[in-house]
C-alpha cells in the first residue's frame, strides 16, 4: 500500500491552487512571517476607515498571497462586508501588455457580474454612448438597443475580452476608451453607489480585491520608465477613483524600486507577505520557522496517513526533513516542488536522503540557470549586507525569487525586514566565486 | 537511519536512467492536471515516449508533435479530438515557436543580446499564451502535460515564462548533457534541418557560456559548432570556431580537416592547404583529407601536386566518387579530356546518381567535340537532366550547361539567371550566360556579360577570350585582339589560353589559327600594345 500512499502524498503537494479559506491544510505562519497578518493589516484598515481605502499587497510568487487574500475575503465577509474578489486572469489582463484602463475595465466587469442586484443602467448608458465607436471592436453586428441587459453585460465582457485577445484591437479600444475614462469612472461610481444602497441593509462596506495584478510583466518603456510605474503611480488617481475599498496586488519589485517612497505617499503602507523565516539573519536555523514548514508538510501528509512520523516514516531521518525544509527558503511553492521532486525519486517510503539531495541539486541548477552572469555580484552583495537596495537592477532578482524577503519582530517589538539570497543559491559555484571576489 | 554522512553541500548530478524512472513515477502518480518538463535531445525524447508507452499501460498516452510555431497552444489542446480521454500528453517541438519569434525580432533589427538575454522587451507569443492561460489549463484539462524540450528551450522558459514554469511539478533530465548535441562528424549534421541545426547551435552556445566545461569538452564543443556552421555554409564563422578549438587541442586532425574545407569554400586555398597538411601530420589514411587537399592545390593551380593528392585519396579508397570526380575536374582543366571522362566514369560507377559527375561528363564530352548526334553525349546530358529534375540539386550553373548541350537555350539562360540571382559574385556564371547569348548571335549583349565577369574576376581569361571572340564576330578586330591579349596576360600560359579560345569556338577554328602566337604578337605591335 505504500506506493498508493505515496501517490496520495504526491497529489497532496499540488502547487497549482491556492488553498481555499478554511482548508485543513492551511498553516497559520504569521509569527514566522514577521507577525504579518493580512487580516490585521489590510482588513482592519477597511473596517475602521471612514473613507475608502486603496491598499497594495505584494509578495513573492507562490508564497501564499492568494491563499491569504482568500482568507481575508472570508474574514471581511464575517465582518459584514460585501467582497468582490477576482484573480485577474486571461479574461482580464494581458500580463505582457496591460494599462490602467484594462484594470479599470476588469474591475468594472467583475463588479457587474457580482453585483447583480444593482442597476447597471449608468454603465450601460456609458457603453451605449460609446457603442457606435466600439461595436466594431466588440466584433458584433448587433445594435445595442436590441440587447437585453444581460446580453448588454455580455457585450461589455466581450469588449474587455477583446482587449486581452486581439493585440491590434487592444490599442484601438484603449484609444476609444481613454478619453472617456472620467465619464466611465463616473458611471461606474453611480453603479457602485446604487449597489451600495441595495447592499446597505445587509452589508456595511463594499470591498474589491484585485488579485494577480502582480503578474503584469515589467517592461521598461522608452525613457527608462517601467509600465509598473505608469500604472500604479502615474495613474493612481484613476485607480483610486472608484467609490469602494480596493486592494490591488502589486509586483513585489515595485515595492523595492526607487519609486517606493512615492508608492507609500499615494497608497497606505504596502503590505508585503514575507517568506517563512527558516534561518535567522545571522544564518542560524530559526526553530519556530522550521517547525512551521514541517507543519505545512505534516498537515498535507497526515490527511492520508494520520499517524506516520515525518522524521522516520515519511523521511528517512530528521536530518533529511530538516535539510529539505531549509532549502525551501521558507517559500511554500518551492517547498512543494522540492517535495514532489523528492517523491519522484522515491519508489517506496521513507523518502531517502539521496532523493532529497537530487531534488535539491535540481532546484539549485534551475536557480543557476535563472541568474544572469552580471547578477552574481549583486547577489553576493545582498548576501553580505542582508539588505535589499531599492535599485532597479535588483528587481528581476526579486521577481525570480533569487532574493527573498524575511521579516521578524525584534526585542523592542519593532518589525525588522531583511533580505537574503535563496538558500539554494548559496552553494552555486558562481555565487561563491562572486562572494570571494567581494570579500577579497 | 542514515549510516553514511551526507555531504549536503555537494551536488548530486542527475543520472539519465534514474531521471527516467522518476519521470515514470510522476506520470503514474499524477491525478488530473500536472505540468512536467523533460529535458533531452529530440531523439531521446522519442525514446522516452516509446518507453513510457510500454511502461505505463493503465493510462491513456498521447503525443502532440509540433513541427512549426504555434501561438494559441490552449486552443490547440482544446481542439484535440480525444482530449477527454487523454491522461498524459507528451508535447514536442515547442522550440519552433521560439525560433519564429526570434526570426521575427531579428527582422525588426533586434540584436542577438536583446533576443536572448533576460529582457522583458518581448516574449514569444506562445509563452504569453501559456502564461496567461495557465489557470484555464488547470481548470479545463484533466491532463498531465509532459513537455519534451531541449535545454536551451528550458532556459528560455525559466527566463521568459517564469510564472508558467513556476507551476511545474518536475523537471527530468533524461539526456546526459553530452548527448544533447547530435553528432561528431559532418554527416551527422548534414541530415538535420535548418531549424534543428539552429537548435544545436544554441545548445552549444549555451554550454560554452557555462563555465563548467573542461578544456577538452570545450574543444569538442567548438569543433561541433564548427561542423554545424559548415553545414549551414557559414564558413567564415566555422573557421573561427575551428581555430578556437585548435587553440585548446591542436592534435585533432578532424578540426584541421574541416577547417581546411571551410577555407577551401571561401577561396583561401593557401591556408586551406596548410590546414590539410597539418591534418596529415596526425592522420595520413583519411582519403577525404587527400581529396580536399587536392582541391586546394588544384585551385592554387598546382596541378601536378593536386593530381598526386587525388591519386593518394584514390589509393586509400578506390571507390571514392568524390576523389574521382575532382580528379576529373582537374584533368579537364589540364585539357586531358579523355582522362577526365574516364575519371567521371569512375565517379559515376561508384555513385550512379552523382548529378555533378554526369553534368561534367556531358561538358567534357562536348568539349571533346562530340556533337548533338553523339549518343554518349546525349544520354549523359539526359541522365544529368533527369537527376536534376528530382529537385535535390541547386547547381544551376552545371544544369545550364547541360541544358545548353541539349539545345534548350532558353531554359539554360533561365538557369544562369537563377545562378546569378543566388550567387551574383561568381564570375563564371556571368561568362556562361554570355556564351549562351552568342549561341543565338546576340554578341553585343554577350559582351556586357563578359565584362561583368571580368569586373568580378579580372584574371578570368576565359571571359577575356570570349569577349575577344564576340568582338571578332562583330568585326571589331582591334578590340578583339586587345581582349585576347588581356586574357593571355592574365593566364600567362598561351597554350591554355589558345585552347580556350579554340574549344569554345569550335566553329571558328580558322580564326583561332590566325591567332597563333606570332600573328597575335604582330597584331599587338601594330596597335601599339606593350606588355
Amino acid at each position: 500500500m505504500t506506493s498508493d500512499l505515496l501517490t496520495d502524498i504526491y497529489n497532496a503537494f499540488d502547487p497549482f491552487d491556492p488553498l481555499p479559506a478554511g482548508d485543513p491544510a492551511y498553516v497559520d505562519c504569521r509569527e514566522v512571517r514577521g507577525d504579518s497578518n493580512i487580516i490585521k493589516e489590510l482588513g482592519n484598515q477597511i473596517r475602521r476607515s471612514q473613507r475608502n481605502t486603496y491598499q497594495l499587497y505584494a509578495g513573492h510568487r507562490g508564497t501564499g498571497k492568494s491563499t491569504e487574500l482568500l482568507r481575508l475575503k472570508q474574514y471581511l465577509e464575517t465582518q459584514g462586508c460585501f467582497v468582490v474578489y477576482f484573480a485577474a486572469d486571461a479574461e482580464d489582463i494581458n500580463p505582457e501588455d496591460t494599462q490602467y484602463t484594462d484594470i479599470l475595465l476588469a474591475c468594472t466587469r467583475h463588479l457587474l457580474e457580482e453585483l447583480k442586484t444593482a442597476n447597471p443602467k449608468p454603465l450601460l448608458d456609458w457603453l451605449k454612448a460609446r457603442w457606435d465607436e466600439l461595436k466594431d471592436l466588440a466584433l458584433t453586428e448587433m445594435s445595442f438597443e436590441n440587447l437585453t441587459p444581460t446580453l448588454q453585460i455580455t457585450q461589455y465582457a466581450k469588449l474587455t475580452a477583446n482587449i486581452r485577445a486581439v493585440p491590434s484591437l487592444r490599442q484601438q479600444i484603449r484609444e476609444k476608451v481613454n478619453p472617456h475614462t472620467t465619464t466611465l469612472i463616473k458611471a461606474l461610481n453611480q453603479f457602485v453607489s446604487d449597489a451600495k444602497n441595495e447592499l446597505s441593509s445587509n452589508y456595511s462596506q463594499l470591498v474589491l480585491i484585485a488579485d494577480n495584478l502582480d503578474r503584469i510583466v515589467q517592461f521598461i518603456q522608452e525613457g527608462g520608465r517601467s509600465n509598473h510605474e505608469e500604472i500604479f503611480l502615474d495613474r493612481s488617481e484613476q485607480l483610486k477613483a472608484l467609490d469602494c475599498h480596493i486592494i490591488y496586488t502589486v509586483p513585489i519589485s515595485m515595492v523595492y524600486s526607487h519609486r517606493a517612497a512615492d508608492l507609500r505617499d499615494i497608497y497606505q503602507d504596502t503590505q508585503v507577505l514575507p517568506m517563512i523565516m527558516v534561518q535567522t539573519k545571522e544564518g542560524d536555523i530559526h526553530g519556530p520557522g522550521l517547525s512551521k514548514i514541517k507543519e505545512v508538510i505534516g498537515k498535507r501528509v497526515h490527511q492520508f496517513s494520520p499517524n506516520s512520523s515525518l522524521e522516520t516514516e515519511i523521511f528517512d531521518s530528521p536530518e533529511t526533513l530538516e535539510k529539505l525544509c531549509l532549502m525551501s527558503g521558507g517559500h511554500v511553492r518551492n517547498l512543494l516542488l522540492l517535495i514532489r521532486a523528492a517523491i519522484d525519486r522515491t519508489e517506496a517510503l521513507p523518502i531517502e536522503a539521496k532523493a532529497v539531495q537530487r531534488a535539491i541539486a535540481q532546484a539549485r541548477d534551475t536557480y543557476r540557470r535563472t541568474v544572469e552572469h552580471e547578477q552574481w555580484s549583486i547577489l553576493a552583495e545582498v548576501s553580505r549586507s542582508k539588505r535589499n537596495l531599492n535599485e532597479d537592477k535588483n528587481r528581476n532578482l526579486l521577481f525570480n525569487r533569487c532574493l527573498l524577503e524575511y521579516c521578524y519582530i525584534d526585542s523592542q517589538g519593532a518589525i525588522q525586514r531583511w533580505c537574503d539570497v535563496h538558500p539554494l543559491i548559496k552553494n552555486i559555484q558562481e555565487f561563491q566565486e562572486a562572494l570571494a571576489n567581494i570579500e577579497s | 537511519m542514515t549510516s553514511a554522512v551526507i555531504d549536503w553541500d555537494k551536488d548530486l548530478p542527475p543520472e539519465p536512467e534514474e531521471e527516467y524512472q522518476a519521470l515514470v513515477r510522476a506520470l503514474r502518480r499524477t491525478r488530473g492536471f500536472n505540468l512536467l518538463f523533460i529535458q533531452c535531445s529530440p531523439a531521446e525524447g522519442e525514446r522516452v515516449i516509446a518507453r513510457a508507452k510500454a511502461d505505463i499501460t493503465n493510462k491513456n498516452i498521447d503525443v502532440l508533435r509540433l513541427d512549426k510555431g504555434v501561438y494559441k497552444f490552449y486552443d490547440l489542446i482544446e481542439a484535440l479530438p480525444n482530449r477527454d480521454k487523454i491522461n498524459i500528453l507528451f508535447v514536442k517541438g515547442l522550440e519552433y515557436s521560439l525560433f519564429e519569434y526570434e526570426d521575427e525580432k531579428r527582422e525588426l533589427g533586434w540584436e542577438n543580446k536583446d533576443i536572448y538575454s533576460y529582457s522583458w522587451r518581448g516574449v514569444p507569443l506562445v509563452l504569453i499564451n501559456l502564461n496567461q492561460q495557465r489557470e484555464r489549463f488547470r481548470d479545463n484539462f484533466n491532463i498531465c502535460f509532459a513537455f519534451i524540450m531541449r535545454p536551451f528551450a528550458i532556459d528560455y522558459l525559466l527566463q521568459r515564462a517564469p510564472d508558467f514554469f513556476d507551476w511545474r511539478s518536475g523537471l527530468f533530465k533524461v539526456s546526459a548533457e553530452t548527448d544533447i548535441i547530435s553528432g561528431t562528424d559532418l554527416d551527422d549534421f548534414n541530415n538535420l534541418s535548418y531549424r534543428e541545426r539552429q537548435a544545436e547551435l544554441l545548445e552549444i552556445k549555451r554550454r560554452l557560456e557555462d563555465n563548467c566545461q573542461t578544456a577538452n569538452q570545450k574543444a569538442d564543443l567548438l569543433y561541433q559548432q564548427g561542423l554545424l556552421l559548415v553545414s549551414d555554409r557559414r564558413y567564415e564563422e566555422a573557421i573561427v570556431s575551428f581555430d578556437e578549438s585548435l587553440k585548446i587541442k591542436d592534435d585533432s586532425y578532424k578540426s584541421w580537416h574541416y577547417k581546411g574545407i571551410s577555407l577551401n569554400n571561401v577561396g583561401r586555398y593557401e591556408e586551406a592547404l596548410a590546414s590539410f597538411d597539418k591534418a596529415l601530420e596526425f592522420e595520413k589514411t583519411d582519403h577525404q583529407v587527400w581529396t580536399k587537399r587536392g582541391y586546394a592545390l588544384d585551385s592554387l593551380e598546382k596541378y601536378k601536386e593536386a593530381l598526386a593528392s587525388y591519386d593518394e585519396a584514390i589509393k586509400l579508397k578506390p571507390d571514392s566518387p568524390k576523389a574521382w570526380y575532382y580528379r576529373g575536374l582537374l584533368l579537364r582543366r589540364l585539357g586531358r579530356f579523355q582522362e577526365a571522362i574516364e575519371s567521371y566514369d569512375k565517379a559515376i560507377e561508384f555513385k550512379p546518381d552523382y548529378y555533378q559527375a554526369w553534368a561534367k561528363l556531358t561538358h567534357a564530352l562536348e568539349w571533346l567535340g562530340r556533337d548533338i548526334c553523339d549518343r554518349e553525349l546525349i544520354s549523359s546530358a539526359k541522365k544529368a537532366n533527369e537527376l536534376f529534375q528530382l529537385g535535390k540539386y541547386n547547381d544551376w550553373y552545371s544544369q545550364a550547361s547541360v541544358l545548353s548541350t541539349l539545345g534548350c537555350y532558353k531554359e539554360a539562360i533561365a538557369c544562369y539567371d537563377k545562378a546569378l540571382e543566388l550567387q551574383p559574385g561568381i564570375s563564371i556564371n556571368w561568362n556562361n550566360r554570355g556564351v549562351l547569348l552568342t549561341k543565338v548571335g546576340r554578341y553585343e549583349e554577350a559582351i556586357a556579360y563578359y565584362e561583368k565577369a571580368i569586373e568580378i574576376e579580372p584574371r578570368n581569361y576565359i571571359a577575356w577570350a570570349n569577349k575577344g571572340n564576340a568582338l571578332k564576330n562583330l568585326g571589331r578586330y582591334k578590340e578583339a585582339i586587345a581582349s585576347y591579349y588581356k586574357g593571355f596576360l592574365s593566364v600567362q600560359k598561351i597554350g591554355i589560353f589558345l585552347r580556350e579560345v579554340k574549344s569554345k569556338q569550335r566553329d571558328l577554328s580558322q580564326i583561332v589559327r590566325d591567332l597563333s602566337i606570332g600573328i597575335l604578337q604582330g597584331l599587338l605591335k601594330k596597335i601599339g600594345f606593350r606588355r
